[in-house]
């Protein structure tokens, strides 16, 4: 008898924290940073922080899903606050907007489960979507300055030559 | 200043006429010609130093020796495409040139009896050697310096970017002066 009141007690414990750490009704709001200057760089990165406020003051552990189908764990840097970031390759960072999904750690675990069971993880239900604005990245100038003062003396070279041939000539 | 006497320059043995005519087709240049192209051709040389010291990163004080080095080699070098390449054009010059130093001698003499055909003839003669030897000289220094660069331009930053800076301002500098000093010793067969 003891024995089963103790499993019930238990039972409502790991539900009832369970229940805390899930997010209602969750709010971001996300600022974004981008490497500027990528022209001594091979990969650039990209800073997504964000404020999470929860209905019921939770502060949940979160794992983010980018739009290539990869799931990394977020950081959290403070009260409320979260940081995902990732690099690139030079060539294929143009800017421009990343979807990225939230999960929750009951969320991972879904997703996880349909993973392993080959369902498609984007029917997994994620606790918030945000959108991280990247801007792409400077990578040097269009055209080179050596070429364009090899340009500049070889047409006044040029010129020089075919003044002295018409002078000869 | 008769006319049937001519005057001989003692030192020399050519008549005045003579000289200014030998001039035309002389290949020395004056004191004052000389210090023009030696100090152009050392400006032309050392302003590539800057190029190496900023751009391609030497050091400066290592690499003194032989920047001072390739410097003297190449305004030398220089100094003396500047001197062919006025030799080669000055005559040119001045047979484009006789027509209208001819007519502004003339409109300048005008009606003045006092001068003999024979003195306007020297002055013409005079004037023209002087302005084909301006403009031999300024064209002479133009033509080497822009060729110059763009062979240096070309050499230290496509053919030779990938060698050391070292190699690349010794064969940068030596190339572009020797080939101009070499081309400059050519003929024209025309």
């Amino acid at each position: 008898m003891s024995r089963n009141l103790l499993a019930v007690f238990l039972v409502c414990l790991c539900t009832g924290a369970a229940l805390a750490t899930t997010c209602t009704s969750p709010k971001v709001s996300v600022t974004s940073f981008s490497t500027q200057d990528a022209t001594i760089l091979t990969q650039v990165a990209h800073v997504g922080e964000f404020s999470l406020t929860c209905g019921n003051n939770a502060q949940p552990n979160l794992f983010a899903e980018f739009p290539c189908g990869k799931i990394v764990p977020v950081a959290k840097i403070g009260d409320g606050k979260y940081q995902v970031s990732w690099t690139q390759e030079i060539k294929k960072s143009g800017g421009g907007n990343v979807a990225v999904r939230l999960f929750d750690e009951e969320g991972y675990a879904n997703v996880r489960k349909a993973q392993r069971d080959g369902d498609k993880v984007a029917n997994v239900k994620s606790l918030v979507d945000i959108t991280v604005a990247t801007k792409s990245a400077y990578k040097g100038p269009w055209v080179q300055a050596e070429l364009v003062a090899a340009l500049a003396v070889g047409g006044i070279a040029y010129f020089a030559f075919t003044a002295k041939s018409k002078v000869q000539g | 200043m008769g006319s049937g006497k001519q005057q001989k320059v003692q030192s020399s043995g050519f008549t005045k006429e003579e000289e200014l005519l030998l001039q035309d087709f002389s290949r020395n240049v004056s004191t004052k010609s000389s210090a023009l192209f030696y100090s152009n051709a050392f400006i032309v040389s050392a302003i590539p130093i800057w190029l190496f010291w900023r751009v391609h990163n030497m050091d400066l004080l290592s690499s003194a020796v032989f920047f001072v080095l390739l410097t003297g080699a190449s305004t030398y070098l220089m100094a003396m495409a500047y001197r062919n390449i006025k030799f080669q054009i000055k005559h040119k010059i001045a047979v484009r040139r006789e027509d209208a130093v001819t007519r502004e001698i003339n409109r300048q003499i005008g009606d003045d009896k006092k001068v003999t055909r024979k003195e306007k003839d020297e002055r013409i003669l005079w004037k023209k050697n002087e302005v084909a030897d301006y403009e031999a000289t300024t064209f002479s220094i133009f033509y080497n310096n822009a060729l110059f660069l763009a062979i240096i331009i070309f050499i230290s930053f496509f053919l030779l970017k990938n060698s050391s800076p070292l190699v690349n301002y010794i064969f940068s500098i030596g190339l572009a002066s020797g080939a101009l000093a070499l081309f400059s010793t050519s003929t024209q067969t025309n």
